[in-house]
């Protein structure tokens, strides 16, 4: 039987386009769930700051990120990042006070943060140790990355994205990792920053860790570094482009470009 | 397994008692330490062993071929052939990729780009090092500098023994095969000799390498238009610092724990940072792989006789330029070894030129190599060894450079943002500044310091070496930075 709006009277059809709204809402709430909204350009005249926190691959994504906005002047990446640190040598680095100190000075719209690739050592808190990866580990591991991001919530007001370690060549390593992004993930959004995990941009068609991958051209190229855990320029392109567009920058490089023309 | 860890302490110690409690039977030790010379490979990845056991079978049955037959052709096919193969694998493991990157390059360039067939290849570790064992073998055989072994232990322990194994000192074979079929010995003299390098390596792994390259090193070259100048300028001699100390510091444990064995190897480094020219640094920096590569591709570039002129200085060049890619599949590495060739080549042109000027008569430096056979020259007064000093020195911190950057483009960077004199010192500390200077100082004196002192410590008693040693690693355990970073020649 043929449908038409003539056979359905006005109860039917309000009852329609109430289920259409829901499902345009509902809609609209996993667009925004999944990607993040894309962000408006600085006004004329006005600088964007984008600051990126942590360790050796966090200054991967900053190269990155430097080169992928690179001739947008209002656009400044803030580099912000420590070699061979990480949240679990406070008496080494003590990334809480940097952060803390570095927020007073900067006020950056957004902050992607990596951290953790050094931290698969011994925790020493208060006479007690904490042999890596067990489950007191984990626990102790839990209370400094909820602490560092207690911190860096309450001195900012910028958006915050904390993203995933990647894979690394190292079967051992990468395992290692995998749980330890499930942590970030979880006291991420405890924290209601974003995670993005960058895990499944670094695997090959089987899901095993690659070195090569294609980069911002589709051209294959070596992403990785040979110790198989930093990025090469194309890999830091690759990786500054995925997480820019994962936080919904890539419009802001391309609207920058027009303020400026 | 890294020599500055607990693991290895224990495996060394279960392994010095079993193999000195088989001294009366050699064969069982040589057994023993074949079989913990695997473990300790396999301890990265047993999968490794393969490729170890691989190489080894492959020299081993050429040097039985070599010594199967007396046909010139024959035994010359059978050296070749090895050789190729050797180089065969290790183009493959290191070379190949880099190949396909270049590959890709050119394409991109020619605008013809395609996708090329890159391999996931895991580098396996000491590879250059247990290849070059293999090929110094079998071309000494060919050469009759050595005999072919029959014992099957014997040539596969020669590549693969631990103390060795994954960053040299590349051993001869007609140096230490020798030391297998004698009976081991040890005395007191031997025991702190051993223990004092050990302590040394340590010292200069634990303590200074560490410190200088998590303080100073690893975070300027990671990115440095990110650095002042000072920085940059204070790095880059750091890392000539750095590199020294951590390879110094293997090939010392190296040869300590070897002694503690009963086997001598020789001297890998002597005081190179105090070199007053090109070629005496390269007599004294890694000596057994600047000596391989005079014996092995210096001479086989030269042919038998010997040579003057422009293909002399091809040849030196060329044997640089090789000796640079052996460190590593990168165009930074080539970059290098080209700027040793070349500066090797003007201080022997320079030098031939100014002796002629000054004398009236040419120096004959015929057959000249990369190391070792300087002529006799006149002994230069204060001032030219110090200027002599100063260029040596300087030209391998600034090509240090591009041993350290992982690009072309980084090094590139480094020498712009160096030389823009802008900034003041983020990162150098007075700490740092003295641990490099301290390290470039002690260059400066009298060598042998180590075989002196093991000398004059012998009449020790045992229970004070021993305490002694186990204090100077506590201390040094002590004052280090936590964590073990993995040696630098690890990679090569």
């Amino acid at each position: 039987m043929a449908l038409s709006l003539s056979h359905l009277n006005r109860s039917a059809l309000t009852r329609h386009f109430g289920v259409l709204l829901l499902i345009l809402a509902a809609a609209s709430f996993g667009a925004t769930s999944t990607h993040a909204q894309s962000r408006s350009a600085p006004a004329p005249g006005q600088r964007m700051e984008i600051a990126v926190i942590g360790d050796s691959v966090a200054h991967d994504l900053a190269r990155g990120m430097e080169d992928f906005f690179a001739g947008k002047p209002h656009i400044r990446v803030v580099d912000k990042t420590r070699f061979a640190t990480g949240l679990v040598r406070t008496d080494y680095y003590d990334w809480n006070k940097v952060v803390r100190d570095f927020l007073r000075r900067h006020h950056p719209a957004v902050i992607f943060v990596v951290i953790g690739g050094n931290d698969r050592q011994t925790i020493r808190r208060q006479g007690k140790r904490y042999d890596p990866l067990t489950k007191s580990w984990f626990a102790e591991y839990d209370r400094l990355v909820a602490h560092f991001m207690d911190d860096l919530k309450q001195h900012t007001r910028g958006k915050v994205y904390w993203v995933g370690l990647p894979p690394v060549r190292s079967e051992k390593m990468t395992a290692d990792y995998r749980k330890m992004n499930r942590l970030y993930k979880r006291e991420a959004e405890h924290h209601g920053f974003h995670y993005v995990s960058i895990w499944k941009k670094f695997l090959d068609a089987s899901g095993e860790y690659s070195s090569f991958g294609d980069n911002l051209n589709g051209v294959r190229r070596r992403l990785r570094r040979g110790d198989g855990e930093h990025f090469t320029k194309d890999g830091r392109a690759v990786f500054a482009s995925y997480v820019a567009r994962a936080a919904g920058l890539a419009g802001i490089r391309n609207q920058a470009s027009e303020i400026r023309k | 397994m890294l020599f500055p860890t607990p693991e290895f302490a224990i495996f060394f110690f279960l392994i010095f008692i079993a193999a000195w409690a088989l001294r009366a039977h050699p064969e069982a030790r040589k057994a023993l330490l074949l079989a913990a010379s695997y473990f300790f490979y396999g301890y990265w990845d047993w999968r490794l062993t393969g490729l170890l056991a691989g190489s080894s079978t492959l020299n081993y049955l050429a040097g039985l071929g070599l010594a199967s037959t007396k046909d010139k052709v024959i035994r010359k096919r059978i050296m070749l052939a090895a050789v190729a193969a050797n180089l065969c694998v290790l183009g493959f493991f290191k070379y190949y990729n880099f190949f396909m990157d270049s590959l890709t390059d050119l394409t991109v360039a020619l605008g013809i780009q395609r996708d090329m067939p890159f391999l996931e290849i895991v580098l396996p570790i000491g590879i250059s090092f247990f290849t070059f064992h293999g090929i110094s073998y079998v071309v000494d055989v060919y050469r009759g500098h050595t005999k072919p072994v029959r014992s099957p232990i014997d040539i596969f322990l020669y590549i693969s023994f631990f103390p060795q194994l994954v960053a040299g000192p590349i051993l001869r074979a007609s140096h230490f095969l020798p030391q297998l079929t004698r009976t081991a010995s040890l005395n007191r003299t031997a025991v702190v000799f051993g223990f004092l390098l050990i302590l040394n390596g340590m010292l200069k792994k634990v303590v200074l390498a560490h410190y200088i390259a998590i303080g100073l090193v690893d975070p300027v070259f990671a990115d440095p238009t990110h650095a002042s100048s000072i920085d940059l300028i204070a790095a880059h001699y750091a890392y000539a610092v750095q590199v020294y100390c951590d390879f110094s510091a293997y090939s010392d444990i190296a040869i300590g724990t070897a002694a503690l064995l009963g086997y001598r190897f020789r001297k890998n480094f002597d005081r190179p940072l105090g070199a007053t020219s090109l070629a005496q640094l390269w007599q004294r920096w890694h000596i057994s792989l600047s000596t391989w590569l005079r014996d092995y591709l210096y001479r086989a570039l030269r042919g038998e006789k010997r040579e003057t002129g422009a293909r002399m200085y091809r040849n030196i060049f060329l044997t640089m330029l090789l000796g640079g890619l052996w460190h590593g599949a990168n165009w930074t590495f080539v970059v290098w070894g080209a700027i040793h060739g070349i500066g090797l080549c003007a201080e022997r042109f320079i030098k031939t030129r100014w002796h002629a000027f000054r004398t009236g008569r040419r120096l004959s430096m015929a057959g000249a190599a990369v190391v070792g056979e300087y002529p006799e020259q006149p002994k230069a007064n204060r001032f030219a060894t110090f200027v002599g000093w100063l260029i040596t020195f300087h030209l391998f911190t600034l090509s240090a450079i591009f041993f350290r950057s992982p690009d072309f483009g980084t090094a590139v960077d480094y020498f712009i943002t160096m030389f823009s004199f802008q900034g003041g010192p983020h990162l150098l500390t007075p700490f740092l500044l003295a641990l490099t200077a301290g390290s470039v100082a002690v260059q400066f004196l009298r060598g042998n310091g180590i075989e002196r002192l093991a000398e004059s410590a012998r009449d020790l008693s045992p229970v004070w070496i021993g305490l002694l040693f186990g204090v100077g690693l506590l201390l040094i355990e002590m004052i280090g930075p936590e964590g073990v970073a993995p040696f630098i020649y690890f990679q090569f």
